[in-house]
């Protein structure tokens, strides 16, 4: 079969379990693609940047994105908890035009950001 | 010309980003079609989404002629004239050539003439490393030999290449480029991760004028170029002495059995290095073993440093190493080349691991006895198997030492 995230074909061994459901990925991306939910707080003036995000020091290419997307579901379980927070997703593009969005979150206390990759957003405190 | 994906004013030609399923930019079709049926270049997106919606821009890249001048501090020797007038000649003739020289044969030097030529003609001309560690040395040195010109270095987030009468970049940077360079000198083609790398294949043959001319450099070829060269394709000159005209350190294997056994030997060797107060490069296949021969060694030794791709302060720790603050230095094969020590050994770790490679194990040799005054020092492989890449970098060696001195006799 083709991995569907790195295009390498691998052999799959089909058992009745999987015989319907057979695993979409390599072995090697279904080690290194795990998700895991990373947490980064920043202190601002008068309030808290809360920013989550599925993977850590990874290089996808836009077709990965979109695979990896499904997994943003552990993150919209997180996000039903935290009401009262104003959220915004974070993607390859909007992070070009991040510095933008600014003047009109300013107001807001506490914001949650998520993203599917890590961005830097230490370099965008002098924002807040 | 200078290819971006925003227009400016200068702009004199504009091109679909996407024609006929092929990237424009980049020239792969590994595309990828998004939820609104648009086709992505999955090949460059890494520098920047690019999809058949856009166009591409070309512009002419402005240069200044001026009259360039050569600072040499010292005359090449016989066989580095000899290579220089290689490259000369292919210029002249508009041949790609290949020059073959061992580590340590100043090959940098040879490519001074060429360049001066090709400078005072007013042509454009960039030097291309695969390495970037190398890529700053390489362009420190070009800095003080020439003087009066205007030498720019590309890598990472350093993309300002206007006026710059060379360009010092890594391959991954010429995609802002698009049949721009009349002469283009490719220097260790056999390095990662350039080696087996189409895309970065096809960017260095979309950056070359159509009349331009490619030279390339390394201590070491492989089938493809050997190949081009049967074929008269490619000019070939091969160098098998050093500047300084003696033997490449020909590297020892010694086996070993299990880790307790080969960290014994390793202690006994390095036991005689600090007697003699001598430095020791000690080569490790991975990152993690790296950490624990570290932290091994500081039994050892009280000051030693560990140098991998991930490290922060690279440069730092190889100027200490340099003056002499410490004696052992553990390392990854980032130090594989580029790198110039004085008086030094190398230790192999594993040297039968796939990382290992027949051109990496050249280097890791050449990196002993490379500086006047100290050209004897120690190459040592410590490996459980014997493997075949071990076999060809001491058969290769061996050949290149019976070749200089035949060549040395008939002189």
């Amino acid at each position: 079969m083709k991995c569907k995230l790195c295009d390498n074909y691998y052999i799959v061994d089909l058992k009745l379990y999987n015989l319907f459901n057979p695993p979409e990925l390599c072995e090697t991306c279904s080690l290194e693609y795990i998700p895991h939910v990373y947490q980064e707080i920043i202190p601002v003036s008068g309030g808290l940047v809360t920013y989550y995000y599925l993977y850590d020091d990874v290089k996808l290419n836009m077709k990965q994105e979109e695979y990896l997307e499904k997994n943003f579901k552990i993150l919209f379980k997180k996000m039903e908890k935290l009401t009262r927070n104003i959220t915004l997703f974070i993607d390859s593009k909007s992070i070009k035009n991040f510095s933008e969005y600014f003047p009109l979150i300013i107001n807001f206390k506490n914001i949650n950001f998520y993203s599917l990759k890590r961005h830097n957003l230490i370099k965008y405190i002098d924002y807040f | 010309m200078i290819e971006s994906i925003y227009k400016t004013k200068d702009s004199i030609q504009s091109i679909e980003a996407i024609k006929n399923g092929v990237c424009q930019r980049c020239f792969g079709n590994n595309l990828h079609k998004d939820k609104f049926n648009n086709y992505h270049c999955l090949d460059c997106y890494k520098y920047s989404d690019i999809n058949e919606t856009m166009r591409l821009y070309r512009r002419n890249r402005i240069m200044i002629s001026k009259i360039h001048i050569l600072n040499l501090l010292y005359n090449l020797t016989e066989e580095q004239k000899k290579g220089s007038n290689f490259f000369v000649n292919c210029f002249n003739n508009n041949n790609p050539g290949f020059l073959q020289a061992v580590c340590g044969a100043g090959k940098t030097e040879m490519t001074y003439s060429v360049i001066l030529k090709a400078l005072n003609q007013g042509l454009s001309i960039a030097f291309i490393i695969p390495r970037v560690e190398v890529l700053k040395e390489v362009y420190n040195r070009f800095i003080r030999c020439f003087p009066k010109t205007n030498i720019k270095i590309l890598y990472e987030n350093n993309k300002d290449f206007e006026f710059a009468d060379i360009i010092f970049s890594t391959p991954q940077q010429l995609i802002y480029f698009f049949q721009e360079f009349d002469l283009l000198i490719l220097d260790e083609v056999d390095a990662f991760p350039f080696v087996n790398n189409i895309f970065l294949e096809r960017l260095v043959m979309k950056s070359v004028k159509t009349d331009g001319v490619i030279l390339y450099m390394s201590a070491t070829i492989n089938n493809k170029y050997l190949q081009l060269i049967n074929q008269n394709k490619l000019k070939y000159f091969s160098i098998a002495s050093r500047y300084h005209f003696r033997d490449l350190s020909i590297p020892k294997f010694i086996q070993y059995n299990n880790h307790k056994q080969m960290l014994k030997i390793l202690k006994q060797f390095l036991k005689i290095r600090l007697e003699l107060n001598r430095q020791c490069i000690i080569f490790v296949p991975s990152i993690n073993f790296g950490h624990i021969i570290k932290e091994w060694l500081l039994e050892l030794q009280d000051k030693t440093f560990f140098i991998s791709s991930k490290t922060k302060y690279k440069k730092s720790i190889v100027k200490e190493f340099r003056r002499g603050d410490f004696l052992f230095l553990v390392a990854t094969t980032v130090l594989e080349r580029g790198v110039t020590f004085s008086n030094i050994d190398c230790v192999v770790i594993n040297s039968d691991h796939e990382v290992f490679s027949k051109e990496s194990l050249i280097q890791i040799s050449g990196r002993v006895g490379r500086v006047v005054g100290y050209e004897n020092g120690e190459v040592i492989f410590l490996s459980k198997y014997l493997s075949t890449s071990m076999k060809q970098c001491k058969k290769e060696i061996v050949n290149m030492n019976e070749r200089k001195n035949n060549e040395v006799q008939t002189m």
